[in-house]
């Protein structure tokens, strides 16, 4: 059984692995001309100043364990946010499930298989954004030996947790399920379930932790109170932080292990009687046939060919569960819990602290709080996988692109119009909100926003868009082989760290100029970076170049 | 007419997949492209719609490059690819309708080719399905349904047969032949040589990136031994290469 379990799971991880080309396959060294390997160390510099930053304001307040409770209790909420959106797919509906099905292979060596290709995104996760705060908390607090061994165990450890939880929920779900008549709508609405259940959750310990009588003014306190709270409802949270802090190692660990061995002896017991019969489920919709009439006057009626072509793009990216769950809710549930988080908040402070608040109501916008608003933008942005996936998505379709008589660079407009408006609903929330939060800020003001997060929103689609096209992920059996285990979304995380930086700067470079002055500068640079990136285009198709590898 | 003039490709430099070909095919004309797996058939439909760049030589759609004119040309061209497995998530009508826009068929003409084409391949209960559904051959037919409601002057089609009930290979020959009496090109790549012999006014054999034969069957047979069938010439021409 482990061997199967083994060799299923092997072949989907190297897959994963090569797409990197980390490894040099002559010197069997580190390849450093593999662009994925600079990116990595990009993103991970960017972890570690961002890492030691707050470890040093943490310092200053004597409260650097909250770090290591901060960190625990948002990536559990981010783990169990990527499980749900991904486990449903992964262990019912993508695509190689068919082709698994005719071979010999048990249920419970399927399913422990399929369940571990959540784990490698889980663990993907877990070294870009993880492992490097850990190493330094470390340092910060001068750890020894074990600790450092400690980090690998408890990484190796903490995915297990929601990964398993999410899989025999799923496992049960299935069960009461009759017949699926349409599998993506049925994704979409287990996904939707799942998630507002998440969302209700932390409503709740926000309402709970914002009643509680905490000091506002103490930002150690309250984040400590906030993560705790998390961690708390997470079983498995606790006992990790404990063996990271050297507290009972043995004991947490025969804790987690046991909880674990319970856990996986519920899903194989549960995966050998119910997973086959699950599955079979889902593949009676292809067969199902609805024999409706034609209306062609309508149906057919002529359309333009922007009109048609973005109709067809949105059909492909809305029919999709896993592609809509992967593009467009992320984003869509990111932007609803910042607008659920930040009223919440305000609304707080009207009840129990009217000084805190009567100064968010005096504040007046500076060049710092545009810089906040587009980090904060561009960071949703980066959540969206529309552009980074346009090409990708579309498979063997993408070819269809270079033999119809549309010019490429129309094309190239056309595929980013999905994420420009997607991004642009998301730039109004964000800048209304701001205006909620902050009512100093001025129509004339809130206008200058919208026009450079537009900007910033256009560059960002056209330089993911330009990624994709020149790296496509065309050859997949599943969809999450294009998006959640694309290695192209690595760029999207630097661009994201290269904006934020130079938000930064500009924050610190133009405090002490006019406001509008120091505006208009801003949507220069980015103004002039998008002119850069549209040239690059042209030439590039020009040159019969950009599409060379959509083949 | 399509006319292909020195073309060459080679993806590792040095290493030419097709090799200085030459070919025209002219209008009112079937030609079949044969040659064994690997020999460079898919690489030439490629570059000919445009989907691969040729690097020297150039290519001709009724008078248009593919390579300094290529949105002239490719409105002259129609293509079925190898694979049918596109648009899944589209209905058969939605992906026609998608198609006919591209190509900016009115509303009129489209209604009527769809309900016609659709009749004549049996795809008319099909075509409020999703693709997704369709088996293998239901995919091929709305693709060449596709391909066929703007009249492309030049119908290019990657192993058409592949999948095919005999029923819908008998109708897609019948059409194929209609097609070219119309004064339009068909050019298909094939591996099953029954239909070559029996389908083509003229056949190309391409092997290792060359063009070996050019010219009908009765030339192919004078040219080789006499009275064998083509797949006896077709082997011979590839071992004699």
């Amino acid at each position: 059984m482990i061997k199967n379990i083994m060799l299923l799971t092997k072949s989907s991880t190297l897959d994963y692995i090569k797409n990197f080309n980390l490894i040099d396959k002559k010197t069997k060294k580190l390849n450093k001309r593999s662009i994925y390997v600079w990116m990595i160390i990009i993103v991970a510099l960017a972890m570690a100043f961002l890492s030691n930053y707050i470890l040093g304001i943490l310092r200053d307040y004597g409260q650097t364990e909250v770090f290591l409770d901060n960190i625990f209790a948002y990536m559990t909420l981010i783990m169990f946010m990527q499980v749900i959106i991904l486990s449903m797919n992964i262990l019912y509906f993508s695509k190689d499930i068919e082709y698994f099905l005719p071979l010999p292979i048990k249920p419970q060596e399927l399913l422990l298989s399929k369940t571990n290709t959540i784990l490698n995104v889980l663990y993907t996760t877990e070294i870009i954004f993880m492992l490097i705060p850990l190493i330094l908390y470390g340092m910060s607090t001068t750890a020894g030996f074990t600790y450092y061994c400690t980090i690998f165990l408890v990484l190796l450890l903490l995915p297990i947790f929601p990964t398993i939880l999410v899989s025999i929920i799923a496992l049960i779900i299935m069960k009461f399920v009759k017949r699926i008549k349409n599998k993506n709508r049925f994704q979409t609405m287990i996904t939707s379930f799942f998630m507002i259940i998440i969302m209700l959750i932390e409503t709740f310990l926000i309402k709970w932790i914002m009643s509680d009588n905490v000091d506002y003014g103490q930002i150690d306190i309250n984040l400590k109170t906030i993560s705790q709270n998390i961690n708390n409802t997470m079983v498995i949270v606790n006992p990790l932080i404990d063996i990271l802090k050297q507290e009972n190692i043995f004991g947490n660990l025969l804790k987690i292990l046991a909880l674990y061995i319970v856990m996986y002896g519920v899903l194989i017991y549960m995966g050998k009687r119910i997973y086959i019969k699950n599955i079979l489920k889902t593949n009676t919709y292809s067969k199902s046939k609805s024999r409706k009439k034609i209306n062609w006057e309508s149906k057919c009626r002529q359309r333009s060919i922007i009109k048609s072509y973005m109709e067809n793009d949105l059909k492909g990216l809305f029919r999709s569960a896993i592609c809509f769950m992967q593009t467009v809710y992320p984003v869509c549930l990111a932007t609803v819990m910042i607008v659920i988080l930040s009223i919440s908040f305000k609304y707080s402070l009207m009840q129990n602290n009217k000084e805190m608040f009567d100064l968010l109501n005096g504040l007046n916008l500076t060049i710092e709080g545009v810089a906040i608003i587009l980090g904060v933008l561009q960071v949703l942005f980066s959540i969206s996988n529309i552009s980074i996936s346009a090409i990708s998505r579309q498979g063997k379709n993408a070819v269809f692109m270079k033999y119809i008589p549309i010019s490429l660079y129309k094309q190239f407009i056309l595929k980013n119009l999905l994420q420009v408006i997607l991004n642009t609903i998301i730039s109004i929330i964000v800048i209304v909100l701001s205006k909620v939060l902050f009512p100093n800020i001025s129509i004339v003001q809130m206008l200058c926003l919208f026009v450079i997060t537009t900007v910033v929103s256009i560059l960002n689609s056209y330089l993911m868009l330009i990624v994709d096209i020149k790296r496509p992920i065309l050859d997949w059996d599943t969809e999450i082989e294009v998006l959640k285990q694309n290695g192209n979304k690595i760029f999207q995380y630097v661009w994201t760290i290269i904006v934020v930086i130079l938000l930064m700067y500009i924050a610190k470079a133009f405090k002490n100029i006019n406001l509008y002055l120091a505006v208009l500068i801003t949507f220069l640079i980015f103004a002039i970076l998008l002119f850069i990136a549209d040239k690059y285009v042209r030439v590039q198709i020009k040159r019969n170049k950009l599409f060379k590898n959509v083949i | 007419m399509i006319e292909i003039k020195n073309i060459s490709k080679s993806y590792i430099k040095g290493d030419k997949i097709i090799d200085n070909m030459n070919l025209e095919i002219k209008d009112g004309e079937i030609m079949g492209f044969l040659g064994p797996n690997g020999a460079g058939k898919t690489t030439v439909i490629k570059m000919i719609t445009g989907i691969l760049e040729i690097d020297s030589g150039d290519i001709l759609i009724d008078g248009d490059s593919i390579k300094n004119n290529p949105y002239k040309a490719k409105e002259k061209l129609g293509l079925n690819s190898d694979s049918p497995d596109m648009f899944l998530n589209l209905k058969g009508i939605e992906y026609l309708n998608f198609i006919a826009d591209i190509y900016k068929v009115g509303t009129e003409e489209r209604i009527k080719k769809i309900k016609e084409l659709s009749k004549k391949f049996d795809m008319e209960l099909a075509l409020n399905e999703k693709i997704e559904s369709y088996s293998h051959g239901m995919r091929q037919k709305i693709m060449i349904i596709g391909v066929l409601l703007h009249n492309p002057k030049n119908w290019i089609l990657d192993e058409p047969i592949t999948g095919l009930d005999p029923k819908a290979i008998y109708d897609l020959k019948t059409m194929m032949r209609e097609y070219a009496q119309q004064g339009n090109v068909v050019f298909f790549s094939t591996h099953i040589l029954e239909v070559a012999e029996n389908l083509c006014d003229r056949v190309a054999i391409i092997n290792k990136g060359k063009i070996l034969f050019v010219g009908n069957i009765n030339e192919l047979k004078s040219k080789m031994k006499e009275n064998n069938s083509l797949e006896d010439l077709f082997m011979e021409i590839i071992e004699n290469d």
